[in-house]
C-alpha cells in the first residue's frame, strides 16, 4: 500500500440534493432535500439525526488541537501524538468511530506500532462476528426486506431506538409492501406502527436463549412436551411465509449475546430447507461495520486484532477494550470518535491520544491527553461507510468546509512521523 | 533505459519461442533497444526463461463474499495455534496468507509468482464501491472487474416486458460505466433470483418461477448486449447447475444460447460432469473439448481443483445452498442482495480418496490437455473455489510434466486412478503454450492491447525465472517481476509494493437509460439507487491513488 487516500471530491450541487445521513448505519438519503442545512431541516424526521447533529453544532468555533489541555498547532500535536505512541509498549487504538480511509489509515499505524484494534461497539460487534466464525449466516439486505419479505420478526429489539427510521426504511405500511405481518419476540413494538401490516407480540419467557431454543424446535417439527402457544403460532408463520427476516440488534443483546444470534441464524437455515428465510443485523453506526470489512480485507483479520509484523492475533474475547483496561494490559490508548462528541474515551489513567470532533475538546481539556480535532464523515468531510446489512457501501458528502482534517490524514502524519524516527 | 539480457523469451503474441533475445525497457514499457545504446541499468537473464506478466482474468479478490469467506473462517489466518508472521526482514505490512488471504498478501503472493494484473469476476452492482475499495487495497498487480448482471430485477423486468435490444444494450452500457468494470459476467443464469423465489433447481429452457424468463433467453440477450456495447471482453458464463452430475447438458445448451456470439464460459470444470458409471457422476471433459473445438466463438478458462482446505465463494446462493452440507467444516454464508444478486460462501476441503473429488481434478486436466486452441483456454483455479491461487506453480508443472502427473494420479480414489482417460493423454504443454495460457490469451481475451506481450510499446510488466529445477519451483520464484518497469519482486521476494493500476471500460449509452430505471426501481430500492454511478475521481480514492487504465468502447449498431 502506498499513498494516502485522496478523500473523494465534493461536488456541492450535486451533493446537496441528497444528503446521505452519517449517523446510523441505515445511512438513510432522503432527510433533506436540496439547499437545506441539515442541521435546520425542520423537516428530519429523524430523532437520531437532529440529536447528532446538535451535539456537532456544540463546537466551539475555532478548534485548536490541545496537549495536556494547552491549545497547541497541528504539527506540534502530532509531534507529541507520535512520541508518546513510541513509547507505549503495547498501544490499543480504541473507539474507531470513522469511514474507510480512516480505517486504512489505522491498519498503517497499527501496523507500524503493534497495535491492538478494537471498536467502541466491539463487544456487540462481536455477537454476530462469532456466530458467524463458528456456524455462518444467511442474510438480506434492506431492499430484499422492502421488496420480498411477507413476515419480519423483530427479536429482543423494537428496531427503532437505535435505527428510528427502520420500518420506514423497509416500506412497512407504505403503498407496494409484501409485509403481511410484524411480530415483536421479547420486545415490545415502538409507538405509531401503521394499523397495516398485523403487528404481533410475542412476549416470551423473558430467556431470550430459551425461547429461541424452542422455536427453533417448533420449526423443524421436532415433538416437544409443553410448549408456549404464541411461539407454535410463530413457527407456524414462519414456516408459512414464502420469505421471513428474523431482525435483531448487536446493541440489545445481553453478554454471550452471540449465542442468541447462532439461534437465530440456526432457525433460518432450518426454514431455508422448505421455505425462504434470512436475518438482518441492526447495527455497525459509528464506522463500526465500516472499520471491520476494512480490517478484515488487508490482514484477513477482523476487529479485536493485534497487527504486528510478528503475527496477527485475533482475540474476540481477550481484546475487548473494557478487559485490556482492567488487567492493565496496555500501556496507551489511541480513542477515536469522529460521529459523536460525546462518546468520550473510558475512563483509565493511561496515557491518550483523542481524535474526535471540536465539540469534544471541553470535555477531554482537563485530561493528559493530545486531542486532535477531526472532521465528521457526512457532515464535514466525504467519505465512505458500510451500512447495517453489509454489502452496500454509501458514499457520504461534505456539507460544508470547517477546514477540519480527516481522521485518516491525522493518522498518516502520525505514522509518518513514527517511520521517519525509526 | 533498462536491458534484460540474454534471456529465452517465451512471447506467443509476437511469436518468440524460446529464442534468446534482450528486452529494453524505459519510462514503464518496453522499447526498440539499440545493444550499442548503453543502459543505465542491467537484469543479466541468462539461463532465464523471460515471459510478460501473469494475468489472472478470473480469481476472486475483492468484494464482499471474499471478506465474508475471511470473517468465516479465522482459523486459516494462523498457523496451528500461533499468528503467521512476516517472515524475516520485509517491506510488507501485516497480511495472513492461507486460501482466503488479505488483500495485501494477495497482491504479495501473485507479484511473486510473476503475475502483474488480476480480475475479479464476480463484483455485484450493489457491492461495487466495496470490490474497488478492497481491490484498491490489493497492492503491485493491475486489477478490474466484471459487473455481475442476468439476476437483478430491474434486468429480469426488462427482458419480461420485452425490452428491445437497443434498451438492454444501453443497460448493460449504464451498468458497466456506473460500476467501473471491464466486463460482464453472468451467474447461474436467473437462478440466483429464483432462488428468492424458492426455487431449487434452474435448467437452461426452464423458466423462473416469478420471471418466467429462461436462462437460455438471459444468456442470449445479454451476450447479444455486451457485443453490442463495444465490451472486449465477451460474456463471461458462470452456466447453470454448478457442480451438478449431468451438467454437460446445461454447458452445452448454454453454447448454443450463445447463437454464435461470442462467450467465454468459466471454470467449466465445475460444469463438465456427465452422470455415468456405477457412482452416477463421470468425466464430459470430451464432450466439453469438442464443443469448444468446434465454436470458435467459445473462450473458457478451467477453474482446476487441488486437493487440501479451501473455501468457495460465489454468487451462486441456489446451488451454494445446495452444497453447504458438503462443507468442509461445516458452516456457510449466504445472502439475498439488493434484488440484485447473492453470494454464498462454503468451506470445502477437497480430498484425494474421494472419487468425486478425484474425478473433479483429472477431469480439470483433461479439460486443459484435449483443448487444441491455447487460446481460447486460460489457466485458473477460480481462487479460492477450486484452490487458492498459490498452487498455479504446481498446475503448471502437472500440465507440462507426463510423468509428475501420472505420478499424482496414482495417489487418489483407485477407480478414478485406474479408470480416468487422463491416463492415456500424452500431452504435455510447452512453454510457449503456458505463456498463451497465463499471459497471452487473457490479455487477448480482455482486449489489453498493451499487456500480455514484450512487443515494443508493451507495458514492462515482465517476469524473469530462473530455469532450473522443475517447472513448479521455477514459477515460484521469479529472480526478476517489474511492473511498468519497476523492480517488485526479487528473488521471489516482494522488494516494492506500489498502487496497482485500475482497467474499465468506458461505455457509450444513451444517457435516458438512467432516469429510467431510477423511475422503475425507485419502489424497491429507497435511498442508495443501484445504480449511482461510480465516478472516476472516486474511484481513483477507492483505489488509492491508483493509475486509471481505462479501455474506450464504440457502441455497435443493433
Amino acid at each position: 500500500m502506498s499513498a494516502a487516500a485522496r478523500p473523494s471530491p465534493i461536488d456541492a450541487q450535486s451533493v446537496r440534493a441528497h444528503w446521505t445521513c452519517p449517523f446510523c448505519a441505515l445511512l438513510c438519503d432522503d432527510l433533506a432535500t436540496a439547499h437545506s442545512d441539515p442541521a435546520a431541516a425542520s423537516s428530519n424526521p429523524c430523532p437520531r439525526s437532529k440529536a447528532s447533529l446538535s451535539r456537532l453544532a456544540a463546537a466551539p468555533a475555532a478548534a485548536p488541537a490541545l496537549i495536556d489541555g494547552q491549545s497547541a498547532p497541528l504539527d506540534a500535536a502530532l509531534d507529541a501524538a507520535a512520541q508518546r505512541l513510541a513509547s507505549w509498549s503495547q498501544p490499543l487504538l480504541a473507539g474507531l468511530a470513522t469511514d474507510i480511509a480512516g480505517a486504512r489509515a489505522v491498519f498503517r499505524l497499527a501496523a507500524r506500532t503493534g497495535a491492538i484494534c478494537d471498536h467502541m461497539d466491539g463487544a456487540g460487534l462481536m455477537h454476530g462476528l462469532r456466530a458467524l466464525q463458528d456456524r455462518g449466516q444467511f442474510i438480506a439486505t434492506l431492499a430484499e426486506l422492502r421488496s420480498r419479505a411477507e413476515l419480519v420478526v423483530c427479536i429482543g429489539t423494537s428496531a427503532v431506538e437505535r435505527f428510528p427510521l427502520f420500518f420506514r426504511r423497509i416500506g412497512i405500511g407504505q403503498p407496494g409492501s409484501p409485509c403481511q405481518r410484524v411480530v415483536f419476540l421479547g420486545s415490545v413494538p415502538p409507538a405509531g406502527m401503521p394499523a397495516n401490516p398485523v403487528v404481533d407480540v410475542v412476549p416470551g419467557s423473558g430467556d431470550l436463549c430459551a425461547d429461541l431454543q424452542q422455536l427453533n424446535a417448533l420449526a423443524a417439527q421436532q415433538w416437544l412436551g409443553q410448549t408456549d402457544a404464541a411461539l407454535r403460532q410463530l413457527a407456524e408463520h414462519l414456516r408459512e411465509a414464502r420469505y421471513a427476516v428474523l431482525v435483531w440488534e448487536a446493541a440489545a443483546l445481553p453478554a454471550e449475546g452471540a449465542l442468541i444470534v447462532e439461534a437465530i441464524n440456526r432457525l433460518v437455515g432450518t426454514l431455508n430447507r422448505s421455505t425462504r428465510a434470512a436475518t438482518l443485523g441492526l447495527g455497525g453506526s459509528d464506522g463500526g461495520h465500516s472499520v471491520n470489512q476494512t480490517l478484515t480485507w488487508l490482514s484477513g483479520l477482523p476487529l479485536r486484532t493485534r497487527v504486528a509484523h510478528d503475527g496477527l492475533q485475533h482475540e474476540p474475547h481477550r481484546f475487548d477494550t473494557t478487559r485490556l483496561l482492567a488487567q492493565g494490559a496496555i500501556d496507551g490508548m489511541v480513542w477515536i470518535s469522529s460521529f459523536d462528541p460525546q462518546r468520550t474515551p473510558p475512563p483509565s489513567a493511561l496515557p491518550l491520544v483523542v481524535l474526535a470532533p471540536p465539540a469534544m475538546a471541553p470535555l477531554v481539556r482537563a485530561q493528559a491527553c493530545v486531542f486532535i480535532p477531526v472532521a465528521t464523515p457526512g457532515l464535514n468531510a466525504a467519505g465512505h461507510l458500510f451500512r447495517t446489512d453489509g454489502p452496500v457501501v454509501v458514499p457520504v458528502f461534505a456539507m460544508r468546509d470547517d477546514a477540519l482534517n480527516g481522521v485518516a490524514k491525522v493518522l498518516d502524519g502520525i505514522t509518518r512521523r513514527l517511520e521517519r524516527s525509526a | 533505459m533498462m536491458r534484460i539480457h540474454g534471456g529465452k523469451v517465451f512471447d506467443p503474441a509476437n511469436g518468440v519461442d524460446g529464442q534468446v533475445r534482450d528486452i529494453f525497457v524505459r519510462d514503464g514499457h518496453i522499447v526498440a533497444g539499440d545493444p550499442r545504446e548503453p543502459a543505465d541499468e542491467h537484469i543479466d537473464a541468462s539461463g532465464c526463461i523471460v515471459m510478460a506478466g501473469g494475468i489472472d482474468l478470473h480469481s476472486h479478490i475483492g468484494g464482499g463474499k471474499v471478506n465474508l469467506a475471511r470473517m468465516l473462517m479465522p482459523e486459516l489466518q494462523r498457523s496451528g495455534f500461533e499468528p503467521m508472521g512476516v517472515a524475516g526482514p520485509s517491506i510488507e505490512l501485516p497480511s495472513c496468507g492461507g486460501c482466503a488471504p488479505g488483500t495485501l498478501a494477495t497482491g504479495y503472493r501473485y507479484a511473486e509468482m510473476g503475475y502483474t494484473a488480476v480480475f475479479e469476476p464476480a463484483m455485484l452492482a450493489s457491492n461495487a464501491r466495496h470490490a474497488h475499495l478492497e481491490m484498491g487495497d490489493v497492492p503491485i498487480v493491475d486489477h478490474g472487474a466484471y459487473v455481475m448482471l442476468g439476476n437483478e430485477e430491474t434486468f429480469l423486468r426488462m427482458l419480461t416486458s420485452g425490452a428491445p435490444p437497443e434498451q438492454l444494450r444501453d443497460y448493460v452500457g449504464l451498468m458497466v460505466q456506473a460500476t467501473k468494470a471491464l466486463g460482464v459476467k453472468v451467474v447461474n443464469p436467473g437462478g440466483i433470483s429464483a432462488f428468492k423465489f424458492n426455487q431449487r433447481k434452474l435448467d437452461v429452457d426452464e423458466p423462473h418461477v416469478h420471471w418466467q424468463v429462461t436462462p437460455r433467453r438471459i444468456v442470449g440477450a445479454l451476450a447479444r448486449a455486451v457485443h453490442e456495447s463495444g465490451l472486449a471482453h465477451p460474456l463471461h458464463i458462470h452456466a447453470s447447475n454448478l457442480g451438478v452430475a449431468g451438467n454437460i447438458e446445461s454447458t452445452l445448451a448454454t453454447i448454443s444460447a450463445l447463437e454464435g456470439l461470442r462467450g467465454h464460459l468459466t471454470h467449466v470444470q465445475f460444469h463438465c460432469y456427465g452422470n455415468d458409471g456405477p457412482k452416477k457422476f463421470s468425466s464430459a471433459a470430451l464432450r466439453l473439448a469438442e464443443a469448444v473445438n468446434a465454436n470458435p466463438n467459445v473462450s473458457i478458462d478451467v477453474g482446476q481443483i487441488m486437493f487440501g482446505q479451501t473455501v468457495t465463494a460465489s454468487g451462486d446462493t441456489m446451488r451454494q445452498h445446495a452444497n453447504a452440507d458438503l462443507g468442509s467444516p461445516r458452516k456457510w454464508v449466504g445472502a439475498d442482495i439488493q434484488c440484485d444478486a447473492g453470494c454464498g460462501v462454503v468451506p470445502f476441503r477437497y480430498r484425494e480418496q474421494s472419487y468425486v473429488n478425484a474425478l473433479q481434478w483429472a477431469i480439470g486436466l483433461e479439460i486443459f490437455l484435449l483443448v487444441r486452441d491455447p487460446w481460447r483456454v486460460v489457466l485458473t483455479t477460480d481462487h479460492p473455489n477450486g484452490a487458492p491461487f498459490t498452487s498455479y506453480p504446481h498446475l503448471i508443472r502437472l500440465l507440462m510434466d507426463k510423468p509428475f502427473r501420472d505420478e499424482q494420479l496414482a495417489r487418489l480414489h483407485p477407480e478414478v486412478a485406474a479408470q480416468s482417460a487422463l491416463r492415456d493423454i500424452r500431452r504435455e504443454l510447452t512453454l510457449g503454450e503456458i505463456a498463451i495460457l497465463t499471459r497471452a490469451a487473457p490479455a487477448r481475451l480482455l482486449g489489453l492491447t498493451d499487456r500480455g506481450h514484450l512487443g515494443v510499446g508493451a507495458a514492462a510488466d515482465i517476469a524473469v525465472y530462473q530455469a532450473q529445477g522443475d517447472a513448479e519451483s521455477q514459477f515460484s520464484r521469479p529472480a526478476w517481476v517489474l511492473k511498468d518497469g519497476v523492480a517488485v519482486v526479487r528473488d521471489g521476494r516482494v522488494i516494492a509494493a506500489p498502487a496497482g493500476g485500475i482497467h474499465f471500460a468506458r461505455t457509450q449509452f444513451d444517457a435516458g437509460i438512467a432516469q429510467a430505471l431510477d423511475e422503475a426501481d425507485g419502489d424497491y430500492m429507497r435511498g442508495h439507487l443501484r445504480a449511482a454511478a461510480i465516478g472516476e475521481d472516486e474511484l481513483c480514492a477507492c483505489c488509492n491513488g491508483a493509475r486509471l487504465l481505462p479501455w474506450a468502447c464504440t457502441a455497435q449498431g443493433v
